[in-house]
């Protein structure tokens, strides 16, 4: 079992005295120097640093200003709240860094919670209630959570389980729809919780209030023990992050195994269970969603390989990586549910930024989460640049169907 | 300070380029070593100019307001040299970031001062050219910063130090006049293809100032070709060796041999702990060395030579150790020595390059007698070789900087190990009041002319009055 965890700075206490101060995590420049090093990056940076310039929104200030707290050297005030929740926590300071930086933000977001409730965002306390009352990030009905499944037939007990959550339950039903309509195209048989299905509580979490998340997880772990569940799939990386990362400090190993689409599909592809036939004549990108590279899942779990594997076993498509991609893509400002809330303006600079980035490479951008599609969509319109943004379920959907 | 010196700050580059929130003030007050847990500083306000111009006008403000005015880099240094002591204006230089010219004419680069060394070298690199003096820290370093401190790093042992390499700049004096320095100075000229023109040369006054004759906004570097084969290797000395290892160095500059870094096992002591390295118990000083060839065969001429100097002076081959040290500089270096590595507080200084044994006997038994040789404060060794000239780096291991008792011994003990170097004649990197007095005393009538040069340039004191010059009156 993974240890219970500690909430607040406290958790992170000694470790950020610890940052060396080497300065990496600001640098404007390549990673190594030499262009032809597998590593260098010529224009990787913190989307926070990019936008608002100043070295606070480097990891290493945040971890100082965090430090300055922990140890009472100062109290935080509206620039600290800015400079922790403009962060998107998209990681890329932890792929360069091994510090565990992004724990930092996530311990100085508990701690505002707990200590300085003036300064937690307005935004994000609607959004708990949401959760709290109503267990889905939006507030809506909970009784049309299962909407989407409806005339699918779907079973309640089986050996997979998919896990839509609130995005694809709510706001992008076709998204699970096409998930359902893979997985059975590869002769699978699969369960949804419907409406005993609770929000995954990360957005909550991420925000500093993990008794919240907690209260989901147990929600959501029990209900799908009884479901007697195996393996459990998630269409939504926040989702797939909060259950393999988050959940087992609060139940222990889970009883069951966790994957996202990505990874079932590239299985079902490679064992020929899923046919990808029809050709889709297409100029694609693929953005990394965050929570599938670079968010604690452990270097063996990061997903990149695999959905550039199902991109490209599509017939016709003709797929380009934009300059900034797998452990160094740039964030599509969502922040996980949270800077998109608290700072949208500043979140939406950031899809502008990834939008164009994708417009330079491709006509579609392919990604693997519903938050990203939202973000990458409104930051093409704003933007104006001539580009689509797909899920990837569905663009695979259109490749396999009959 | 005022609030109308703040905002017509805001005014010359734009209100989202100036910052007086507390969250940027602290994030200010920090520096890469833990000279901001020593040295106390708070700037008042942050301020990110994009050009020359903008820089011009906020030197020229800060001598109307009577206020101080720190250019800052990539915040790598570790002697305060960015810490705002007596507050006023921190001029982060990062948005100052463009490469202008590579001319391949003329072989020089020239950038803006915050532009980072390690862009540069990426675009060098491409077009198969090669930086002289590459730092071995990350892609933070600023070129304008490292001219302030004569800037290190691999490759130095041929082409010397930043300092040496330079063709021209571009300066924002503390009056906030701009001046061009080298053949960039000329109307209608080639460009800054030459450090020398008619009358003497100006351009050190700047070179290893700290920040305190001026701002570096633009700088013109020589570069080199980039070597057409390399080959990193490591030998091994015991502790008992170090008069053999000084001498089987010197010797490797005599031949060119193109970087040497020397580093003591404290540097793998966390690694080993952790298995991440294998270094012989008995080997105490390990010296990695970076060879180059015209081509294949000339490699490994060169590398024949080095084993046999090597072995000649009783040095042991340590395989691929020197890799981990200096393969990649940068991103793998600190990927692969910061899961064990602490934050860190040592000293620059010089000392000849054979001088060595005694140099290093002092460094020991410095830290034995302040209870610092052992594997709680990893008293490690590092240092660059520039021809005759050692560049040592010590340093100590902090575990704890949040215990201001250790970390006010740790200062003291930097003190008085920096007094004992001085006395044994070695030369410190910066001076200042980061350092005891003898540092400047010993420079006698030198620094009574720095002096009275930085009284000519800067009658207000206002340009990082910390550093050198000892402070301003409150």
């Amino acid at each position: 079992m993974s240890p219970a965890r500690v909430y607040g700075l406290e958790r992170v206490k000694d470790k950020v005295t610890r940052c060396i101060a080497c300065t990496e995590c600001y640098g404007r420049g390549p990673l190594i120097p030499y262009a032809d090093s597998i590593d260098s990056v010529p224009s990787w940076i913190c989307p926070i640093l990019d936008q608002f310039k100043f070295i606070t929104y480097s990891a290493r200030s945040q971890q100082a200003l965090a430090r300055k707290v922990a140890y009472g050297h100062v109290t935080p005030d509206e620039s600290f709240k800015k400079v922790f929740y403009s962060c998107t926590t998209c990681g890329i300071c932890d792929t360069i860094c091994p510090r565990p930086l992004l724990d930092t933000v996530r311990a100085m977001r508990e701690q505002i919670k707990m200590e300085y409730p003036g300064l937690y965002p307005e935004a994000m306390s609607e959004r708990g209630k949401n959760i709290k009352v109503k267990h889905n990030f939006f507030g809506a009905q909970e009784k049309v959570r299962n909407r989407w499944s409806h005339g699918m037939e779907l079973e309640t007990k089986a050996d997979i389980l998919y896990f839509a959550g609130c995005y694809a339950s709510y706001r992008q039903p076709k998204t699970a729809q096409a998930v359902i309509k893979l997985l059975r195209a590869a002769g699978l048989k699969v369960a949804i919780l419907g409406g005993e299905e609770w929000c995954c509580g990360q957005p909550a979490g991420l925000a500093g209030d993990w008794t919240l998340e907690e209260e989901m997880a147990r929600h959501n772990v029990e209900r799908i023990k009884e479901s007697g569940a195996k393996r459990v799939i998630f269409s939504c990386p926040e989702c797939y992050r909060a259950f393999t990362v988050d959940y087992p400090h609060v139940v222990g190993t889970l009883p069951f195994a966790t994957s996202h689409v990505v990874e079932v599909y590239e299985e079902l592809i490679r064992e020929r269970k899923l046919r990808v036939t029809r050709e889709v004549r297409e100029s694609v990108t693929y953005h990394d969603p965050c929570s599938l590279i670079r968010q604690h899942l452990g270097r063996r779990r990061d997903v990149y390989k695999q959905p550039r594997f199902v991109i490209q076993s599509i017939p016709g498509i003709s797929f380009r990586e934009m300059d900034l991609h797998g452990r160094f893509a740039y964030c599509c400002g969502s922040g996980g549910g949270v800077t998109r809330e608290v700072y949208p303006k500043e979140a939406g600079w950031f899809a502008k930024v990834r939008a164009r980035q994708a417009a330079e490479k491709a006509g579609i951008v392919v990604t693997a989460c519903p938050r990203c599609e939202e973000s990458l969509a409104q930051g093409a319109r704003e933007s104006g640049v001539s580009l689509e943004v797909r899920d990837i379920s569905r663009l695979l959907e259109e490749a396999t169907g009959p | 300070m005022d609030d109308v010196v703040i905002e017509r700050i805001k005014r010359i580059v734009g209100p989202e380029n100036v910052s007086t929130a507390t969250a940027d003030i602290e994030a200010y007050k920090y520096v890469s070593g833990p000279g901001s847990d020593y040295l106390h500083g708070r700037p008042e306000v942050a301020v990110l100019p994009r050009s020359t111009e903008q820089v011009a006008e906020i030197v020229k403000l800060a001598n109307e307001a009577n206020t101080p005015i720190t250019p800052r880099g990539g915040g790598t240094g570790v002697w305060g040299n960015n810490i705002a002591r007596y507050g006023g204006i921190m001029l982060d230089m990062s948005l100052m970031d463009k490469i202008i010219q590579i001319d391949e004419d003329n072989m020089v680069v020239v950038a803006e001062g915050g532009c980072s060394v390690y862009r540069i070298m990426y675009e060098l690199d491409k077009r198969g050219l090669a930086f002289p003096a590459s730092p071995l820290y990350t892609s933070a370093v600023h070129i304008g910063s490292g001219v302030s401190t004569n800037m290190n790093g691999c490759h130095i042992s041929r082409f010397g130090r930043l300092g040496d390499n330079l063709t021209g700049l571009d300066v924002v004096l503390p009056t906030g006049e701009v001046v061009t320095f080298g053949s960039g100075a000329y109307k209608n000229g080639y460009g800054y293809w030459t450090r020398y023109v008619g009358g003497p040369d100006l351009m050190g006054l700047f070179v290893n100032a700290g920040g305190t004759m001026g701002v570096v906004t633009k700088v013109a570097v020589r570069v080199k070709p980039k070597p057409a084969a390399t080959k990193i290797l490591a030998y091994g000395w015991r502790r008992d060796q170090a008069e053999p290892l000084a001498k089987a160095l010197y010797w490797m500059q005599r031949d060119y041999v193109y970087d040497i870094l020397l580093l003591n096992s404290w540097n793998f002591y966390m690694a080993a702990k952790l298995g991440k390295v294998e270094l012989p118990e008995h080997i105490h000083f390990v010296a990695c060395v970076s060879v180059d060839g015209d081509d294949e065969e000339d490699l490994a001429h060169h590398v024949k030579k080095f084993v046999q100097q090597c072995i000649a002076y009783g040095g042991e081959d340590l395989g691929d150790l020197g890799t981990h040290a200096m393969g990649a500089p940068g991103y793998k270096v600190w990927v692969s020595v910061s899961p064990w590595m602490q934050r860190t507080q040592g000293t620059y200084f010089y000392n000849p390059l054979l001088k060595f044994p005694e140099v290093y006997n002092t460094w020991e038994q410095s830290c034995r007698d302040w209870g610092f040789w052992n594997g709680e404060h990893i008293p490690a060794w590092f240092s660059f070789h520039d021809r005759n000239t050692m560049d040592p780096y010590p340093l100590l291991g902090i575990s704890y900087p949040e215990d201001k008792e250790e970390m006010e011994r740790i200062w003291q003990f930097l003190q008085d190990f920096n007094t004992r170097i001085t006395k044994l004649g070695c030369t410190q990197y910066l001076i200042g009041d980061t350092l005891p007095p003898i540092v400047a005393e010993n420079l006698g009538s030198l620094y009574s002319l720095m002096m009275r040069v930085k009284r000519f340039m800067d009658p207000k004191n206002i340009m990082n009055p910390t550093k050198i010059f000892g402070g301003r009156e409150e």
